[in-house]
């Protein structure tokens, strides 16, 4: 049996964080993959006549600047837009408006009175973002709840918070728990930048614009864009792919072995001592510290195994909310379809069909019963295949649908078609021409994803982002420090604090903490 | 029009909000001046005629109690053994088949939930009996394991013999195998081809046998134990009666002498197996179970924890809920339950104490008793002497064979 220091299960940007700063600090380093290569879900997939591209994460919100500053990333090339990322909200009537980078910093297509109005509610949005920008790299209070040190951050964030003012503390008490069609219902008129707004907070959570606490969906977004580069982001074109590479690399030089098609089946676990793990082929390595990245179901029920554990945290664990509910299609087009306003689409732009916060919200509705969106809300992202394959000149259209089901009444088999067609015929609104250039489509549903990424559930975050599960409740409380009851065995996956996204600060803190108990 | 099946499915709980055991008609016609109470969502009785009477039938004749409202629970299938390893503190592969064991279980911080007795009917059967509801906890500790988990309250009922004269009036019943039977083993028989299950177990530290059966037996079966135990001074008795037994044998009661980890509101009430005097049970050798690791811990700690002692009062005032102190002025703790012991002849309690870990603090106690006199309280302070329980020690509870009285 070969024997490491670590073994990290997993290698999504979290697992290749957590190697990589591992193996750093002079420990070996074994990274386990059930799937053919590195990435996670926002691995390269081939998608079509030898044209690689990430399947599922089109763009990241926010990749977390202390990550890529802690694992000295900025060496290898990182592809960000300096320019930031523009966003067009479609509207029904023509009256797009184009929400400027960094959150609508300018607004096109909007009165100036209105626009007043929304620098301010974005000013707040802003300002009370910092409440999870600050707990976003710290580890959450959890076992050690008892000792003042776990709890320190804690008050300083609260007592920094608190400084701003009596006015903005309480406006922040108010809003927090708030629904975003309230907030933004109070300040705006524009239906398709309430219907954007409304879809940037729930795109990937299962809440409506109208479910109390939705407003916390975009605080959480928000905060993500503060702690990365606000003035750039990630690019559409490639940039998912030079970030895990990047991982890849760093990991790679900091001495990490990798095992891909290396499935782990079960931890070996005596007496609540984790020593090893054995993978579905039989093979088995040691190791004291065990790290997985995979979501919290499968780490507890599947690989440590309710006899390893204690019954209240299997119930904490089983109450997890993991099914998921976005649904990604791609398509690969002749070339940049044209809006029948003889505009151009804009292959830097990102596109958001959501034209009001009632179909936001309607859509909402067909998700909580089972049923497909009628008419439904999706993002999407062009960007150009320039690398010297065959499709040269080619445009891959990426797009996240909003409030798809995890399992839908009467069954996918004959949904699947009616729902791509449903994402086709809009876009054929306001790009008439776009059916004739199409050369390649393909539906990944949340219950897919799950086989094929090898995630519970298919949800992008591995349990719902909401307020029941954030900070020391995420994923349950007794693990939320990322230490777990089985002695050597630590999580890291977005199934923890604070997990979204390909924010990577999950797995950074990960990192601390082992480093930390270690030393003790 | 209402079918007659669907009127006889309807849930008339609301006609009648609390339910009768099979036996109720039987117990109900040896009520003279009765008292009832709700057990477990049962009419019970705390007297039937007369609580010392009652209660000397336990110790010098037979008894019998109707036990239907335990909460009783079938766990069958290849993994009930590991599933119970995992649920309870004790070691259940050591239990042999036809045996039964008193046990207890815990959550994660190692407080115990419940105490109960686990019958092990076959390799893979088990019946597990409690004071209190536990069906999801059951059924969510059981999640992983190939086991199913019956609730089987309301269709298995029982009864209780006992006293010295309980092993005669099993055998005049024609009950083989009583002779053999020694405590804590049970078996499975036939009387005039009604199934029963008899166990040599008791909550009152006396000679005495659990009998299970199926509900539509009850009655007939009932009738013909009191037929069989005329001779014998057989004696209907109620809940108070027992409770007097329970306390000389030191039997503690959940959320009487310790609360519930589950019931509790406030943490500080929450109580580990050391601290009820039962760390006895715990196999700390066995595998994983619920609340091991943190048994483990606070074995490493310097408890200051309450823990539950047996005590000895001067004098006879009844001591119920009296606070008792050291050194006539430091509070250390409350009395849970209390009887003037026939038995013994004297004032006993049981109680839950913080005296710490130093001996000498076991000496100096005093309680503080206020003794309602025509209408005026006496406040007195009785010494207190710490006792080993139980109070009582009798060779007949577990001679074998029992002797025929």
């Amino acid at each position: 049996m070969k024997s490491y220091d670590v073994i990290v299960i997993g290698a999504g940007h979290n697992g290749l964080i957590v190697a990589s700063k591992l193996a750093a600090s002079g420990r070996r380093v074994l990274l386990l993959e059930a799937g053919e290569t590195y990435g996670g879900m926002a691995r390269s997939e081939v998608l079509f006549e030898g044209f690689q591209a990430p399947e599922l994460a089109s763009n990241a919100i926010g990749i977390s600047k202390d990550v890529v500053q802690d694992l000295g990333l900025s060496k290898y090339e990182l592809l960000f837009n300096e320019d930031g990322l523009k966003t067009v909200g479609l509207s029904i009537e023509n009256e797009n408006v184009i929400f400027g980078r960094n959150f609508g910093e300018t607004i096109e297509g909007l009165r100036e009175d209105e626009f007043k109005r929304w620098k301010e509610l974005r000013e707040k949005f802003f300002n009370q973002s910092q409440l999870f920008q600050r707990l976003a790299s710290q580890i959450p209070v959890g076992r050690n709840y008892k000792t003042f040190g776990s709890k320190a951050n804690l008050f300083l964030t609260a007592a920094k918070l608190r400084l701003q003012g009596k006015e903005q503390f309480q406006e922040l008490l108010r809003m927090i728990t708030m629904c975003i069609a309230d907030l933004v219902e109070e300040e705006l008129e524009t239906s398709s930048l309430k219907g954007l707004i409304s879809f940037d907070s729930t795109l990937g959570i299962k809440l409506g614009p109208r479910s109390p606490t939705s407003y916390l969906g975009l605080l959480y977004k928000l905060s993500q864009m503060k702690a990365s580069y606000q003035e750039k982001s990630l690019s559409i074109h490639g940039g998912v792919t030079s970030f895990i590479n990047a991982l890849f690399k760093s990991a790679e030089e900091n001495g990490v072995d990798f095992v891909f098609k290396g499935k782990v089946s079960s931890l070996i676990i005596t007496d609540s001592v984790v020593t090893g793990v054995k993978l579905e082929n039989g093979v088995e390595y040691s190791a004291k510290t065990i790290v997985s990245s995979i979501s919290p179901v499968s780490t507890f029920l599947d690989l440590v195994g309710p006899q390893n554990l204690e019954t209240d945290l299997t119930r904490r664990i089983q109450a997890l909310r993991y099914s998921g509910n976005t649904t990604k299609l791609n398509i690969i087009l002749e070339e940049l379809p044209k809006l029948h306003s003889s505009q151009n689409l804009d292959a830097n732009y990102r596109y958001v069909y959501a034209p009001s916060l009632e179909m936001v919200e309607s859509n909402f509705n067909s998700l909580k019963y089972n049923e497909l969106p009628s008419d439904p809300n999706f993002e999407m992202y062009f960007s150009k295949i320039s690398s010297g394959s065959s499709l040269n000149g080619a445009v891959m259209a990426s797009i996240c649908i909003q409030n798809t089901p995890y399992s839908v009444k009467g069954g996918w088999k004959n949904s699947k078609e009616v729902l791509m067609n449903k994402v086709i015929s809009t876009i054929q609104k306001y790009a008439p021409e776009i059916k004739k250039g199409i050369l390649f489509k393909s539906l990944l549903l949340p219950h897919e994803t799950e086989k094929k990424y090898f995630v519970a559930g298919g949800h992008w975050h591995h349990s719902e982002l909401q307020i029941d599960s954030l900070y020391s409740l995420r994923p349950a409380f007794d693990v939320s420090d990322y230490s777990t009851p089985i002695d050597g065995l630590f999580i890291c996956g977005a199934g923890t604090h604070p997990g979204g996204n390909l924010f990577g600060l999950s797995g950074l803190n990960a990192a601390k903490k082992i480093l930390q108990e270690s030393i003790k | 029009m209402i079918q007659s099946k669907d009127r006889k499915d309807r849930d008339t709980t609301f006609r009648e909000p609390l339910f009768r055991s099979p036996f109720y008609d039987f117990f109900a016609a040896k009520e003279s001046e009765g008292h009832w109470y709700n057990w477990n969502g049962y009419k019970s009785p705390t007297i039937l005629s007369d609580e010392e009477l009652e209660y000397f039938s336990i110790r010098s004749t037979c008894s019998v109690f109707d036990i239907t409202p335990l909460n009783k629970y079938r766990i069958v299938g290849p993994q009930a053994e590991e599933f119970l390893n995992k649920l309870t503190v004790r070691n259940v592969t050591k239990q042999n088949v036809a045996t039964v064991k008193y046990t207890l279980w815990c959550d994660q911080e190692g407080f115990v939930i419940d105490d109960g007795t686990l019958f092990r009917i076959s390799d893979n059967d088990f019946r597990l009996c409690s004071q209190e509801k536990h069906l999801p906890w059951l059924i969510d500790t059981s999640y992983g394991f190939d086991v199913e988990i019956i609730d089987e309250t309301k269709h298995i009922c029982g009864i209780s013999l006992q006293g010295p004269t309980a092993a005669s009036i099993l055998r005049q019943l024609g009950v083989n195998g009583i002779d053999n039977l020694k405590p804590f083993h049970l078996f499975q028989t036939k009387i005039s081809n009604m199934p029963i299950m008899i166990s040599r177990t008791g909550f009152t530290g006396d000679l005495g046998y659990e009998i299970f059966m199926k509900n539509n037996v009850a009655n007939k079966f009932v009738e013909r134990v009191w037929k069989a135990g005329s001779n014998h001074g057989l004696t209907a008795i109620g809940y108070n009666a027992l409770n007097m037994a329970r306390i000389e044998a030191g039997f503690i009661v959940a959320n009487i002498d310790f609360i519930s980890s589950d019931h509790a509101i406030r943490q500080n009430r929450c109580r580990r197996p050391d601290d009820l005097g039962l760390g006895w049970l715990v196999d700390l050798n066995k595998g994983f179970f619920n609340g091991k690791k943190a048994i483990l811990n606070s074995k490493l700690e310097d408890s200051s924890a309450f823990k539950i002692y047996a005590l000895e009062i001067d004098g006879k005032e009844p001591v119920e809920g009296s606070i008792i102190y050291y050194n006539k002025k430091d509070e250390v703790g409350t009395v849970t339950s209390a009887i003037w012991s026939p038995m013994t002849k004297k004032s006993i309690a049981l109680a839950q104490l913080k005296l710490g870990s130093s001996k000498s603090n076991m000496e100096n106690l005093w309680i503080e008793i206020y003794s309602l006199k025509e209408l005026q309280y006496y406040k007195l302070m009785k010494k207190v002497s710490i006792v080993k329980p139980p109070f009582i020690n009798l060779a007949r509870r577990s001679a074998c064979p029992p002797a025929n009285y």
